[in-house]
């Protein structure tokens, strides 16, 4: 098929196998390999993207889905060179281990932070429940969030 | 070689649908189908991808009616019941399913045709009475009610070349009602059903049961009215002390007697919200 959408607010056109998985396109197609490949089966979280706003797995997403759609990728946060709060408040609030979940769980932030900017740490805590950590805990995580939150305006 | 049709309105959809065969696939959310083209390495001759109609995502609630898209998503469908006393269970059950991520791609279509032994939709939409309006190969439709839809086999009673549209709930009829959806889960949150509760009661100014609906899920391979637990109900005040006795109409429905211990926590938990 012929598919026309957008990546990080860059047209993007390309014939593919409507089969094919947002995934495979995003890492193999484009080169953005921001997005990592986990568990394959929409349970880890760490492929997460936004599609038109929203927190999806790019794993169960098709190609046949995404015509004229908006996906954000890691990749699309950073703006002239410069890391985007939240990116910044998880090296700071050192919410990093092996790295691995750590674009999907920012992913799932920012879309949580688009629709609710000033979330309880209950509400992070929901907004990432599919993603999993399993190097340490998600203390830090949170933090980083509720920081990047603050810093955005949001919490009062 | 699959064909694949992505049709963008329900005139094309009614074409479009001519074309399946038992061997086609009907692509809603992807959030089960997906798993299931890889790992059972399905080779669809066509694969029909309801994304892009955009009158199956459309909710409509008007104080007589819900109409509720069959291809609108569980996140749309929480956001569109939340706070409404008789869909509040659709909005619980909506709000339960998966992970966030999950819930913004799933839909309610999907979730009722995947038909699921655990799903948490089909028994809230049978509680509310809810119709199927289901369109065939040339745009032909009928409706049937949702409780009609499973076959009994984690399989659904739509013949080849029919997909469901929407769902109806006449709201007139549930006027007074209160409904509540409570799911038990190995975990808080992203877990399968090993319970869903779905209770509806209409109650007097002084909260006194005049009647109930339960259904219940994830017990047998398809939902299933619980009469015993809605004579229980009747009459009295939802007090979680009747909890216990509710939960011995759990007996002879399971094999599994941990699910008849956890029902009457299950009831408890569900009988709190309904307390005014």
């Amino acid at each position: 098929m012929r598919l026309s959408f957008f990546v990080n607010e860059e047209p993007v056109t390309l014939d593919t196998d409507p089969q094919r998985r947002l995934l495979d396109i995003l890492r193999e197609d484009l080169g953005l390999t921001g997005t990592k490949e986990g568990c394959s089966e929409g349970e880890c979280g760490a492929c997460t993207v936004l599609m038109d706003g929203l927190a999806v797995h790019s794993c169960l997403t098709l190609a046949a889905q995404l015509q004229g759609r908006h996906v954000t990728t890691i990749e699309g946060l950073e703006k002239n060179g410069e890391l985007d709060i939240l990116q910044r408040c998880f090296v700071e609030e050192i919410a990093i281990q092996c790295g691995f979940c750590t674009t999907g769980m920012i992913m799932s932030a920012k879309a949580l932070l688009l629709k609710n900017p000033d979330p309880s740490p209950e509400e992070i805590r929901t907004a990432l429940s599919g993603n999993l950590c399993r190097c340490s805990g998600y203390v830090q995580i949170v933090n980083a969030v509720s920081r990047a939150a603050h810093e955005m305006g949001g919490a009062q | 070689m699959t064909a694949t049709y992505i049709p963008k309105t329900l005139e094309e959809l009614g074409e479009n649908l001519t074309h399946l065969t038992p061997n086609s696939l009907v692509l809603a959310g992807g959030t089960d189908l997906v798993l299931h083209i890889r790992a059972k390495h399905l080779q669809p001759d066509v694969l029909l991808c309801l994304s892009d109609v955009e009158a199956m995502r459309e909710i409509t609630i008007t104080p007589d009616h819900a109409v509720i898209g069959a291809m609108a998503t569980m996140r749309q469908v929480e956001d569109a019941c939340q706070g409404l006393e008789d869909l509040q269970s659709l909005a619980d059950a909506a709000g339960g399913v998966g992970s966030p991520q999950i819930r913004n791609k799933g839909t309610i279509g999907g979730n009722v045709a995947n038909a699921s032994a655990a799903g948490d939709l089909p028994p809230v939409l049978w509680l509310l009475n809810a119709q199927a309006d289901i369109m065939g190969p040339g745009g032909v439709c009928r409706s049937i009610p949702v409780r009609e839809l499973p076959d009994g086999s984690q399989g659904n009673t739509l013949a080849v070349g029919e997909v469901v549209v929407r769902f109806t709930i006449d709201r007139a009829s549930l006027r007074g009602w209160r409904s509540v959806f409570v799911k038990l889960g190995h975990r808080s949150q992203v877990t399968i059903s090993r319970i869903g509760m779905s209770m509806a009661l209409l109650q007097d100014e002084a909260g006194v049961i005049q009647d109930a609906r339960v259904i219940v899920g994830a017990i047998k391979p398809v939902p299933f009215r619980l009469p015993a637990a809605e004579d229980i109900l009747r009459g009295n005040l939802p007090d979680p002390a009747l909890a216990p006795a509710l939960g011995e109409t759990f007996k002879g429905n399971t094999r599994r007697t941990y699910k008849e211990a956890a029902a009457k926590g299950v009831f408890e938990d569900t009988l709190l919200r309904f307390r005014r």
